[in-house]
């Protein structure tokens, strides 16, 4: 639990919106958990909240939500369930260098300047700048747009004349999404540089694939969002926030879910706040269940929590009492718009001109061993061959049948001569190995062969 | 069969904010099709774009302009608004929206008040939001004959709190638009039906009962759905329309009691 806390958003600290963190997740809307216990009074959890009491309904809907999946309401969503905002820093130093030139920051760039105008492709790019050459408070920042429109002196080391040429460095902002500027920082590091700390505001809703959590460690991504009204609702015309799967239960054995549902409801009932707490039954503090049931019950309620719900699609009861009631959920920070990623053509390591690795530098999807494997098995060879070189780091290669090493353009430096060349399409790892092979006194000698 | 074509519809109690009716011969789908469209697509009026001017409260401006447009805004019956995507103006205009604007500033909101209040923060509620179109404003949730009477009954929606030197200043532009589109344009809180039940006593068992188990058996009732006839001692259906036969069922089936309704 102490884990998916860490995880979770919601309030940080009270002057969170003072700091100037590198990465901030803040819930829009956070709510004093329904169920509170000791620990949480300790802390001051009430005033500190990381989550929102949602209304659950324990039951299957819809098949999206196997697996641990839940199944959001569309209606909390646009209400404000799991909205959350994330804050995240950017700086620019404004360095001064030892030949004596410094960097400057360029004022704002006007439409004027642009052959074109407002209609010119180059000019959004300088939209969100300000008299000062920063971009303006509020100010939407959408991929590609420049926050400081820094310059950066051409020679920047050695003595002698110092040339007055100027090179555009700019701190642009580069995530899919647009951003909106909240703060802007003048200040100076340690090495007495001017720094720009510019603190950029994302709002988001949740989206299928956004993660949530109960604070019993079932935690579960959003496998669909639905229509308020196709979901099932009660008579009393309550309909849940969020459908979690009946199968998240017998494994993981959380029974104070359960018990946090029941007490939940109680509490919701009676207009008070439910007390959780294991311990501490003498001092009369915590809540029992069975008392819990016996409140449920003087409000009309089945003692078990259960209640009696109709289908929002067809109309109709639904064949089984559905456990349902507030529990409360947090919106954990793994979001896919922080995580998806997909790519066609790209960058390249430099050594060996595959494709590179992971989201951040743009990377290619590996096809790895298993499903190599796999392509074996099922004899795909022309796919081996395309995912694995074509699509990798196909090189043509020189080789000379006499001898067997590479040679180039044509010549084989080991015998001298031109005749027995041929060219080979081959990784270029894999021509790489037979060179630093070489380099150790080892000859790899490729005999070739008609096909 | 109940026929389709020719439902009928008995108003049990309308009010202003408020409607129960007995929807008679006709099949559930009727009536689920009826609690769908109430949610999802009667067109209401609902705060769609906002332009901040000024904002130095401690909410953001999204979070702002999503509440805003969470505020239930009510028109005077009859009132009829285009749809923005419908309507011949390039952005919008008086056919199809109306304009709200807002503009409170703690220093000329704290102004006002006693000495010992002077710190205090103000509150911006729906009520600060002036409409261009008198016909359309932020609803009232006093009843409509005390609105204007008790002010401290409607104070407002509050939309945000303003510290010492705080302001916001800004327009709101409301559209025409369906609950398919954005939860904000549902005009119900909820809106939901239920199968009246059919309770029959079983009068030979009933027969058996002692007085004191019958007054048991009308007591036991969460819901007090059951009375007793003073004079004969006999049990009958006070209040159908209160049994929750499905929730408690579980609860009365553990006693003997439930042997007595068929
Ligand atoms: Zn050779
Ligand atoms: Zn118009």
């Amino acid at each position: 639990m102490v884990k998916r806390l860490r995880h979770a958003m919601g309030t940080t600290a009270l002057n969170m919106h003072e700091r100037m963190d590198g990465l901030l997740y803040a819930l829009v809307h956070p709510q004093k958990p329904m169920v509170t216990t000791r620990v949480l009074d300790l802390v001051h959890f009430d005033q500190v909240p990381g989550g929102q009491n949602a209304s659950i309904a324990v039951m299957s809907y819809s098949g999206y939500d196997i697996e641990d999946a839940i199944v959001l309401n569309r209606g909390s969503l646009d209400r404000g369930f799991g909205r959350c905002m994330v804050f995240r820093k950017h700086q620019a130093p404004i360095r001064k260098y030892p030949n004596g030139t410094q960097d400057k920051i360029v004022g704002k760039v006007r439409a004027s300047e642009f052959p074109r105008g407002e209609d010119d492709p180059r000019w959004p790019r300088y939209k969100a700048l300000d008299e000062d050459g920063i971009c303006r408070v509020g100010a939407r920042l959408d991929p590609g747009t420049i926050m400081v429109n820094k310059h950066s002196p051409a020679s920047t080391s050695g003595s002698g004349p110092v040339s007055s040429d100027f090179a555009s460095t700019p701190l642009s902002y580069k995530a899919p999404a647009e951003s909106y500027v909240d703060k802007v920082v003048l200040t100076a590091n340690e090495n007495e540089d001017y720094l720009i700390k510019i603190l950029l505001r994302q709002t988001r809703r949740p989206e299928v694939g956004d993660k949530f959590s109960s604070r019993h460690g079932q935690k579960g991504v959003c496998g669909i969002i639905v229509p308020q009204e196709d979901m099932p609702f009660a008579d009393s015309g309550i309909c849940p926030d969020l459908i979690m799967n009946p199968h998240g239960f017998p494994s993981r054995m959380t029974v104070g879910k359960m018990v946090e549902l029941v007490a939940g409801k109680a509490g919701v009932l009676h207009g008070h706040q439910a007390y959780g707490t294991a311990f501490g039954e003498e001092h009369g503090s915590a809540d029992r269940v069975h008392l819990c049931c016996q409140a449920l019950v003087e409000r009309g309620y089945s003692y078990v929590g259960k209640d009696m719900l109709t289908s929002g699609t067809g109309g109709e009861p639904l064949m089984n009492y559905i456990f349902a009631g507030p529990v409360f959920y947090q919106k954990l920070k793994h979001m896919v718009m922080d995580k998806m990623h997909a790519r066609a053509r790209g960058p390249r390591a430099v050594l060996t001109r595959q494709p590179t690795e992971g989201r951040s530098r743009d990377g290619g999807l590996r096809l790895g061993e298993m499903e190599r494997d796999c392509l074996i098995g099922y004899g795909a060879s022309a796919l081996i061959m395309e995912r694995l070189m074509i699509s990798s780091d196909a090189f043509t290669a020189n080789v000379c049948q006499g001898c067997g090493l590479l040679g180039y353009s044509g010549w084989c430096q080991n015998c001298r001569s031109p005749e027995k060349m041929a060219d080979i399409r081959l990784p270029y790892a894999c021509k790489l190995l037979f060179q630093e092979l070489q380099s150790m006194n080892i000859v790899p000698r490729l005999k070739l062969q008609d096909f | 069969m109940p026929n389709l074509r020719a439902p009928q519809v008995e108003i049990v109690d309308l009010r202003e904010d408020f409607v129960e009716f007995v929807l008679s011969n006709t099949d559930t789908s009727v009536a689920n099709a009826l609690r769908r469209v109430m949610i999802a697509e009667v067109p209401t009026m609902a705060i769609d774009l906002v332009t901040i001017h000024d904002n130095s409260s401690v909410l953001q401006d999204e979070f702002l302009s999503h509440r805003l447009g969470l505020i239930p805004l009510a028109a005077d019956p009859g009132v009829q608004y285009e749809y923005n995507y419908d309507c011949d103006c390039e952005d919008y205009c008086d056919k199809c929206s109306a304009v709200f604007t807002l503009d409170v500033s703690w220093d000329k909101k704290a102004l006002g008040r006693p000495e010992h209040m002077q710190d205090q923060p103000v509150h911006v509620t729906s009520a600060d939001l002036v409409s261009s179109d008198p016909r359309l404003r932020a609803v009232h949730f006093a009843p409509s004959d005390q609105t204007n009477s008790d002010i401290s009954q409607d104070a407002g929606i509050i939309i945000a709190k303003l510290a010492k030197g705080q302001r916001m200043q800004l327009t709101a532009v409301a559209k025409k638009g369906i609950a398919k589109e954005h939860a904000k344009w549902s005009p119900v809180a909820v809106a939901t039906y239920k199968f009246e039940p059919v309770i029959e006593i079983n009068e030979e068992k009933e027969a058996l009962l002692t007085p004191e188990q019958k007054a048991e058996f009308v007591e036991i009732c969460p819901a007090k759905v059951y009375g007793r006839d003073e004079k004969s001692g006999t049990i009958f259906v006070e209040h159908r329309d209160m049994c929750m036969w499905r929730r408690t069922g579980r609860y009365l089936r553990r006693r003997w009691w439930s042997r007595l309704l068929r």
